[in-house]
């Protein structure tokens, strides 16, 4: 080895002995309890004047926006123009979709998936939305395209510059790193009032909203990507005098284009997962469906239209990631080894001209695939015959889990308690910086006048991601050791992640009641695709080279699995396990719809009634505890490695 | 051309406050400072133009550090860099810039190559950023992957090539600016053995026409050897050793130096003007001469044909003699000064 | 050259043909389907293709459809009879009865055919925008008149006709049988849709019944527990109004409460209601400038009027014969000549 006097070792820095800190943090707890038990009047409740104010003063500003609407120079010059571009921009688009034969956009569909990926590609696009119009949902697919292309399209635009701002500076990362978790984070309902104040209904504010939620991935992945770009080119490229526009344009963002492709394939994806909610404010298309047969209880067709929305989903999907995973230093390489290749897009274009001459231009209505029915078959199957076990498994899950859990934190515990508690795991976790930073968190939580609620979301959120984890982790184990399994999930697994969770609300209450409970299945389904797909890819990313020593040990699969593949796989399942709690935390506003009561209803209530400065108020708890929660996690996750 | 005088590269917090400790320290390689990693720790060289000086040194020793604080790819902590008179690290953005662009050029130990880029663009980069039309780096680009003998390859990637493929495009590369200067950052010690000893002969080959003024790193002794004119040996962040190869064999300064120069090809390194005797006397001239800077390498079949000794002729005329018993005493030997009481 | 250049080249045809392909069967573009293909649910609106109509000087009636049955047909009828006998060219547009009243006093929605008082935005809509800055204008009423009350399924009362009145609400062994386990000991009493008035609470802790108040936080949630509790006649007892199509597919009971009176209601007793929900009077509300940018249309919004019969018949062809809102509105205007061509201005 090299000799390296000079390489000093860092010093370890004197840090207080474990049992000593247990203890002061214990001392702490006592102390807070006690407090509780000598103050009652001040630690039962959370003094309600100890109050931030801030719905009054976003109340207060809404009545300005609204009252100054018409007149306001911002609005007249700057919203107003804003908003009839966008507008405008979304019509040309929906235009161009609809006006254009069915045969041609799937021509086009079948075409770009040759290009990006071949025939498979290209036959699963165009057959997906064939079936979409076989659904009697062609019109509105084609609304929900042009405003999801709209709405991807500016949310690059605004999130890529930003993430190269990202890249390049740490302290802009800084700022905008809690800014993007929050916009993350946000229910989408609680900005929906304000947005339509500022941008009008129908399609505008469905564009501005979708934005707002599909921009982090876009910044995040881009900045990742750039910074994870080799350091050893960036360097030759300095070497070679390059200013850093230079940098950046000739090395960073070619090398960083596949994580930039990664971005434009997740913002799609966050962009369509608010198509519903979008529906609320006007925004037409298959939400609209959803929306409007949902209120009807028409299971059967808001299933169709979700699906519908999973197609587009998919189709998106696949050929955006078929997009990221070419490989520009391999293109030349590629394209030799494919026959001539204007063939199929050729006989494509010929089937297309063929269909264009042969049919008219609305999707035949002849071609029906009536889904609706069966499935409404199903919903009614499955609440007649499945309430014997889901009734009971909700009583539980309400009595035993639900209601201890809930009182200790928001009845049994004062809250100084609970703000030392949390702080206490932070410091155990991380340091005193996140103890701190929990412990402000927690404080503001009271501050903003939504303590109870708060706690109550906070207890549904803990159990349901330990319900999440419990189902997802030996799913994922056993994804990760059969190709089988792992096909066998995949469809199902896309499906449930892009489904609007809207769908199986209504089979979710009939079967398990009004109350936290479907909340919670909802949540559970929606989180759990991601624990699966984050376990299995952990086990399969375990080194080749320790699966193979173990091997070469006679290891049996059992003893693989538990001795190597396990602990080695601990970071990235400690990671699931904080992607799980964030989508949980996704669906808080849902739950609330469902008799989840808490954080979520309050949403609701903000949305509903008009109470912006509600609505404001529960939205910032559920991003603070979404931070807090993150945070710890995302500790934990690290000091698994 | 290069001048180097008392360059220091210390890692840290504060790496100004440490090296005014350590710096005016007595007796400073006894002394520590927390959380700090000193690099390079004064150094001083000067390399003449068209010489190649190379920096040896196991891995850590601190020579990567070294040569980039050169072109200030790694900000010097202290010291002077005088290139053609220009203090580098007076120089503004610009200039720097500049510098780089058209007097410095470097070729990586990993190659460094853009791997979005084929051959011809990498090759061309360096023109390129210095805003060279298309068609002119184009060429300029073709004329030096013709140099480097990779002609045909152009419109490759970087990834369908070899290693040491690789690095003659990284070679090709640097060559393209038609730099004063060539920095080599280990450039051969990612290959295979046999593909490391065609690129330094293909180096050797290049430099005796272009006689570029270099500096070349590596961690590998009888590779400095046969590059270097002159070797300097780093350890630490400091140079123990400066000298010409044969300096080096012949009077190594430690015990450090001396574990390198153990295993050296002698028969190579040494010449007959550095082990001849210097007394002429009673030998007569019988036409079997050798100039003074042949290697004990050709001495050899002449001995083994003859007995009788060799004269060595320095620019024509005899300085000495040489016979059997000096070249094997020389060959085996491990300090020749010593034994040839020279 | 390369194989890149010639790959990149001929990929760029190949978008190019499709691209020319798609111009070409664009030809009809502005033909676009006016009434979608799609069966079931209202057609969607493809409002993409009106501007190019001639109507030049009439300005674009734009109107609130919300999520309910009732209120689309109120808006197909009036789409219909603006388009036919006054030239107009009507938007439907989707959306939220929470996010309208923004929308309605900027112009992005002309006017609102069915508001229902009880809703909490608006009352503050009505208080803000029509006595307030008076962008908006009331139209009227609408004709309609809807009631909320606590319901229960039929067969509860069949059972236990002492469910029937508030008073049996009070035996803590009769409401047990709305208990579950989110309610422990006391019955469960499902609060709907969180943006309605609901004094819920009050009135079961003032008649000091044995209820515990469960908010549902939507529409949806209510109307499913009832289509489960109802297939298995379970007892439920929740918060709904008429009218609502769900009547058509439940036979549903209203429950007695004390009768409701002003006083009871006043300010002064805030906190001490114990009576039933007053009656709904449903009313219309437009743009205050749709009066000089389009008056016909606008003396023709607030001479509609519906009743109950109207409505509930219009929702019943929707919800039980599968006809769509907008066809369900044309059998009606077929029906009713004499009724629609009172609303025509002179
Ligand atoms: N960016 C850096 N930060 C901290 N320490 C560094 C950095 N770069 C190099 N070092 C340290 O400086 C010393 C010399 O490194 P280097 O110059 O790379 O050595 P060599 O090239 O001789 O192997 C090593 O101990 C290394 O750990
Ligand atoms: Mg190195």
């Amino acid at each position: 080895m090299a000799t390296r006097s000079f390489a000093l070792p860092i010093l370890p820095r004197a840090r207080s002995s474990r049992p000593w800190r247990i203890a002061s943090v214990l001392a702490l707890l006592a102390g807070a309890w006690l407090l509780s038990l000598l103050v009652p009047s001040l630690t039962d409740q959370f003094p309600a004047h100890w109050n931030l104010g801030l719905r009054e003063a976003v109340d207060g500003f809404s009545r300005w926006v609204t009252s100054n609407r018409i007149t306001s120079p911002i609005f007249v010059y700057f919203f107003d123009p804003l908003s009839t571009g966008i507008d405008a921009f979304v019509r040309l688009i929906e235009n161009a979709l609809l006006g254009a034969h069915w045969a041609v956009i799937i021509g086009i569909t079948a075409i770009a998936g040759w290009l990006l990926g071949g025939w498979r590609l290209s036959l699963g696009c165009s057959l997906g939305f064939f079936l979409c119009g076989a659904m009697g949902l062609w019109t509105q697919t084609m609304q929900t395209l042009a405003l999801m292309n709209v709405s991807v399209l500016f949310a690059l635009l605004i999130g890529i510059p930003l993430g190269i701002a990202c890249a390049l500076s740490n302290r802009f990362d800084r700022v905008l790193r809690p800014i993007l978790d929050a916009m993350q984070v946000m229910p989408a309902f609680v900005y929906l009032i304000p947005v339509v104040l500022f941008f009008g209904v129908a399609r505008v504010p469905a564009v501005v909203a979708t934005v707002i939620y599909a921009i982090p991935p876009a910044v995040r992945l881009t900045s990742l990507g750039i910074r994870e770009v080799q350091p050893a080119a960036v360097e030759a490229a300095r070497a070679f005098g390059s200013t850093r526009w230079q940098i950046l344009r000739k090395v960073q963002l070619p090398l960083a284009l596949p994580a930039i492709m990664a971005g434009v394939n997740q913002t799609i994806m966050m962009a369509l997962g608010i198509v519903v909610i979008a529906a609320m404010v006007g925004a037409g298309g298959l939400g609209r469906e959803v929306y409007l047969a949902l209120q009807r209880l028409q299971v059967g067709r808001a299933f169709e239209a979700g699906l519908a929305i999973v197609v587009i989903a998919i189709v998106l999907d696949r050929l955006s990631e078929a997009l990221s995973r070419i490989d520009l230093t391999q293109l030349p390489s590629r394209a030799a080894g494919r026959a001539p290749s204007w063939v199929a897009p050729l006989v494509i274009a010929g089937l297309t001209a063929l269909c264009v001459i042969a049919f008219q231009d609305a999707f035949p209505g002849e071609w029906q695939l009536g889904l609706a029915r069966p499935v409404d078959g199903l919903v009614r199957w499955t609440r007649d015959n499945l309430f014997f076990i889901t009734r009971p498994l909700s009583d539980f899950i309400t009595l035993y889990l639900l209601n201890p859990f809930r009182d200790l934190l928001r009845d049994i515990a004062p809250w100084p308690v609970m703000v030392v508690a949390v702080a206490a795991v932070g410091y155990f976790v991380s340091g005193w910086r996140l103890a701190l930073g929990s412990a402000i968190g927690m404080f503001m939580l009271g501050w903003l006048g939504m303590w109870s609620q708060s706690m109550d979301t906070l207890s549904q959120v803990l159990v349901t991601t330990a319900i999440t984890v419990v189902l997802a982790l030996p799913v994922g184990i056993l994804a990760s050791q059969s190709d089988v399994v792992r096909r066998v999930l995949r469809p199902i697994l896309d499906f449930l992640q892009t489904v609007p969770t809207f769908v199986f609300l209504v089979p979710v209450i009939m079967l398990f009641n009004v109350g936290r409970v479907p909340g919670i299945i909802a949540s559970v389904l929606y989180a759990i695709p991601v624990g699966i797909r984050l376990t299995e890819l952990g086990i399969r990313q375990v080194s080749p080279e320790a699966v193979e020593a173990a091997k070469a040990f006679g290891s049996t699969r059992a003893q693989l699995i538990v001795k190597v593949q396990l602990p080695l796989a601990k970071p990235a399942i400690a990671l699931s396990v904080n992607q799980m709690i964030m989508m949980v935390l996704a669906m808080v506003v849902i739950a609330g719809m469902v008799g989840g009561a808490g954080l979520g209803l309050e949403a609701v209530i903000g949305l509903t009634r008009s109470e912006t400065g509600i609505g404001i108020s529960a939205g910032l708890c559920i991003v603070i505890l979404a931070m807090i929660l993150d945070r710890i996690t995302q500790a934990w996750a690290a000091r698994q490695r | 051309m290069l001048i180097c005088t008392d360059i220091w590269k210390i890692f840290g917090p504060t790496p100004e406050k440490a090296h005014a400790a350590l710096a005016f320290q007595v007796a400073a390689d006894k002394l520590s400072y927390p959380d700090h990693v000193v690099a390079v720790r004064g150094v001083s060289f000067e390399v003449k133009k068209g010489e190649t000086f190379v920096v040896m040194g196991l891995s850590g020793s601190g020579k990567s550090t070294l040569v980039r604080c050169l072109t200030r790819l790694t900000e010097p902590t202290a010291g002077q860099i005088l290139i053609e008179g220009q203090d580098v690290r007076r120089m503004n953005d610009e200039a720097l810039r500049n510098l780089r662009r058209h007097k410095v050029s470097m070729v990586f130990q990993n190659f460094g190559l853009l791997p979005h880029r084929r051959v011809l663009d990498n090759v061309a980069y360096g023109l390129e950023v210095c805003g060279v039309d298309r068609r002119t780096r184009n060429d300029r680009a073709a004329q030096m992957i013709e140099l480097v003998g990779l002609k045909g390859w152009e419109s490759k990637y970087p990834r369908q090539l070899s290693g040491g493929m690789q690095q003659r495009v990284g070679l090709a590369r640097a060559l393209a600016v038609n730099p004063d200067i060539l920095l080599f950052d280990e450039p051969f010690s990612a290959l295979d053995p046999l593909i490391r000893r065609e690129m330094q002969d293909e180096l050797l080959r290049l430099q005796s026409t272009l006689h570029k003024t270099s500096v070349f790193i590596t961690h590998d002794f009888p590779e400095a050897l046969k590059i270097g004119d002159r070797i300097a040996i780093m350890k630490d962040g400091q140079f123990v050793q400066v000298g010409t190869p044969q300096e080096l064999v012949l009077r190594p300064r430690d015990d450090y130096v001396r574990a390198f120069v153990k295993d050296a090809p002698r028969a190579k390194v040494l010449t007959a003007g550095a082990i001849m005797s210097r007394d002429l006397r009673g030998r007569a001239p019988n036409g079997r001469t050798v100039p003074s800077h042949a290697p004990l390498q050709a001495l050899l079949p002449m001995l083994a044909e003859h007995d009788a000794p060799l004269t060595v002729l320095d620019g024509g005329t005899p300085a000495g003699v040489v016979d059997r018993a000096a070249v094997i005493r020389a060959l085996v030997e491990e300090d020749v000064a010593r034994a040839t009481g020279a | 050259m390369s194989h890149k250049r010639l790959t990149a080249c001929t990929h760029a045809l190949s978008w190019v043909a499709v691209a020319v392909l798609a111009l070409a069967a664009c030809r009809q573009a502005p033909a676009a389907p006016a009434e979608s293909p799609a069966a079931g649910s209202p057609a969607a609106e493809t409002p993409a293709a009106a501007p190019a109509q001639p109507a030049a000087e009439k300005p674009i009636i734009k109107l609130a459809e919300n999520p309910w049955t009732g209120s689309s047909v109120n808006v197909y009828v009036a789409k219909q009879l603006l388009e036919d006998k006054l030239g107009y060219t009507v938007e439907v547009v989707t959306i939220d009865e929470n996010a309208q009243w923004p929308a309605v006093a900027k112009g992005d929605i002309s006017a609102i055919l069915e508001i229902w008082p009880s809703g909490e935005t608006h009352q503050k809509g009505l208080k803000q925008y029509v006595e307030g800055d008076k962008t908006v204008d009331h139209l009227g009423e609408l004709g309609v008149v809807g009631k909320i009350s606590w319901y229960v399924p039929k067969y509860v009362v069949d059972q236990y006709p002492e469910l029937a009145t508030w008073e049996g609400y009070k035996k803590p062994e009769l409401a047990r049988l709305f208990a579950t386990a989110e309610t422990g000991e006391d019955g469960q009493f499902l609060a709907g849709d969180p943006s309605w008035v609901q004094y819920d609470e009050e009135i079961i802790q003032n008649l000091g019944l044995k209820l515990k108040v469960v908010r549902a936080g939507s529409e949806q949630a209510v109307l499913a527990a009832l289509d489960s509790a109802y297939s298995r006649k379970e007892p439920l007892l929740f918060y709904l109004w008429t009218p609502h199509s769900v009547h058509n597919k439940y036979e549903l009971v209203p429950v007695k409460l004390p009768d409701y009176s002003d006083e009871c209601y006043a300010e002064a007793n805030a906190g001490k209601k114990a009576c039933d929900y007053p009656k709904d009077v449903l009313f219309k509300v437009a743009n205050a400038r749709l009066k000089e940018a389009a008056p016909d249309a606008y003396q023709f919004l607030a001479n509609m009027k519906l009743t109950d019969a109207d409505q509930i018949a219009m929702i019943a062809d929707v919800e039980l014969n599968g006809k769509t809102p907008a066809e369900a509105a044309k059998a009606w205007i077929e029906k009713h000549e004499a009724v629609w061509s009172k609303w025509l201005p002179k």
